[in-house]
């Protein structure tokens, strides 16, 4: 199987099921709408409670976007195919991550910053904004799908997921909006940005490669 | 495993575990209970109060060391997920599964201490500052690794899951350490090193350490006695429970 065919799938099944591939990209931008309005002195006083409002949200999001990652697939039957070509099941589950991220991570890319730039936050300012959102959403994506893996088919989600996958999040959510909190300062932050990237390239290289024994498991109970 | 030596091999055996262990817990209880006794007694008592804190700054001697130990079992939590992945021992998930609930309480007693501490010197029992936050990710962590085993009840996902639970959130234990140099805090840079200096004076440092070792023997015996239950509870439909039971109605 070809991974361009794989990831097609994935995105056909997701933009086809209507609106609801949108529902992420909505909770997103009412969140951090609602945070704007209500701490509308702070944000036009310090750019940083505005990155800060715009990562954290990030995390919620993903989080709710990531209860259904599996859900569909496992329901189906699809999963329990997929678990049995061993041969392809990493690049079953790449292409069903990268869809996820095009979906949920590039959206986000790309709003975070423009909602700064609207809320008047300078263009340098946003850019970086826009650097870490770009590191940090794939990683994100990455740890919240194994950690959701852990549960397919429990029946359970939502909150356990919140307590489970928000502890995993905290490197990333330090240094993603520490690198951005210092470029405000105007301070030097390469070491900072070293570690998101070095985040990034542990969590895509080791993760595809965990879930599928992850994945195969969950299909035994 | 062959490089081991042969009663360390026959410990990964649950019945030969069960009996040799118990032996060892009666002694790390003592030695811990004892040394705990003496180097609390030494730090509360013979040692002259701090310059600028006062006596407030006696509560190190059960601050530090339990905090070193919330994060020590969890990195050895997070060791017996890769051995029990690479090995599948089955006393490696009893060791998960025994001390999860030591590593939630030593990391509850490090943020107790600590703000019992904090309110006279800080001023606030709570800041939401880096070190503080990140202990309390721990403290969560530990919570998930429990809830995470009750959730799931076939018991080989419920260990596979943890192993990698564990190992995952092992990428908290080195922001949890540097946090007090990484980002600007409230709490102090460490003041023991293992390699370099400790500027902590010679005589605090005798209790310090003292108390360090107890708890540390303390917490193994805890852990064990834990893993011993643990043990009987999972092989409770084996003959050797049952005869070992019979023999201790005689």
């Amino acid at each position: 199987m070809r991974f361009g065919a794989l990831y097609r799938r994935e995105l056909l099944i997701e933009v086809r099921s209507g609106v609801e591939s949108i529902i992420p990209i909505v909770f997103f931008i009412i969140v951090v709408g609602i945070f704007t309005f209500a701490l509308n002195d702070l944000i036009s006083d310090d750019s940083k409670v505005l990155v800060s409002v715009i990562w954290i949200t990030t995390l919620f999001t993903s989080i709710l976007s990531l209860d259904n990652l599996f859900k569909r697939d496992h329901a189906d039957g699809t999963l329990a195919v997929a678990v049995l070509h061993t041969d392809a099941l990493v690049a079953i589950v790449v292409a069903k991550l990268f869809a996820h991220w095009t979906l949920t991570g590039i959206p986000l890319t790309i709003l975070g910053p423009l909602i700064g730039l609207m809320s008047g936050m300078q263009l340098e300012h946003a850019a970086i904004l826009g650097l870490t959102l770009l590191i940090g959403t794939p990683t994100i994506t990455m740890l919240g799908a194994l950690v959701t893996a852990l549960l397919v088919g429990l029946g359970r989600g939502g909150e356990l997921l919140t307590v489970l996958i928000l502890p995993m999040y905290i490197p990333i959510l330090l240094f993603g909006m520490g690198v951005c909190h210092l470029n405000i300062d105007s301070a030097p932050y390469t070491s900072e940005l070293l570690w998101c990237l070095a985040l990034l390239s542990g969590s895509i290289t080791v993760i595809p490669l965990a879930l599928g024994p992850v994945l195969k498991l969950s299909q035994d109970s | 495993m062959k490089f081991l030596p042969s009663w360390m091999q026959r410990l990964a055996s649950p019945q030969y575990f069960f009996l040799d262990v118990k032996v060892w817990i009666v002694w790390l209880y003592v030695l811990g209970v004892v040394g705990l006794l003496v180097g609390s007694i030494w730090g509360l008592a013979f040692v002259p109060a701090e310059r600028l804190q006062g006596d407030s700054f006696r509560i190190m001697f059960v601050h530090v060391p339990v905090a070193i130990f919330a994060q020590i079992v969890y990195i050895s939590i997070a060791v017996a997920g890769v051995v029990h992945l690479v090995w599948k021992l089955k006393m490696a998930d009893v060791y998960m599964a025994a001390a999860a609930p030591v590593g939630f309480w030593l990391t509850a007693l490090a943020l107790g201490s600590g703000m019992i501490w904090g309110m006279p010197t800080w001023g606030t029992p709570w800041e939401w500052d880096a070190r503080i936050v990140t202990t309390f990710i721990l403290l969560i962590l530990y919570l998930g690794l429990i809830v995470l085993r009750q959730v799931i009840p076939n018991p080989a996902r419920a260990t596979f899951a943890l192993s990698i639970l564990a190992i995952v959130g092992a990428i908290n234990i080195p922001i949890i350490k540097y946090s007090v140099v990484w980002f600007e805090t409230l709490h102090q840079p460490a003041s023991i090193e293992l390699f370099g200096e400790i500027s902590i004076d010679a005589i605090y440092r005798f209790p310090l350490f003292t108390n360090i070792a107890s708890v540390f023997i303390l917490t193994a015996g805890i852990i064990l006695a834990n893993m011993r239950f643990e043990t009987i509870v999972r092989n409770a439909s084996k003959t050797w429970v049952r005869s070992w039971i019979q023999g201790r109605d005689r």
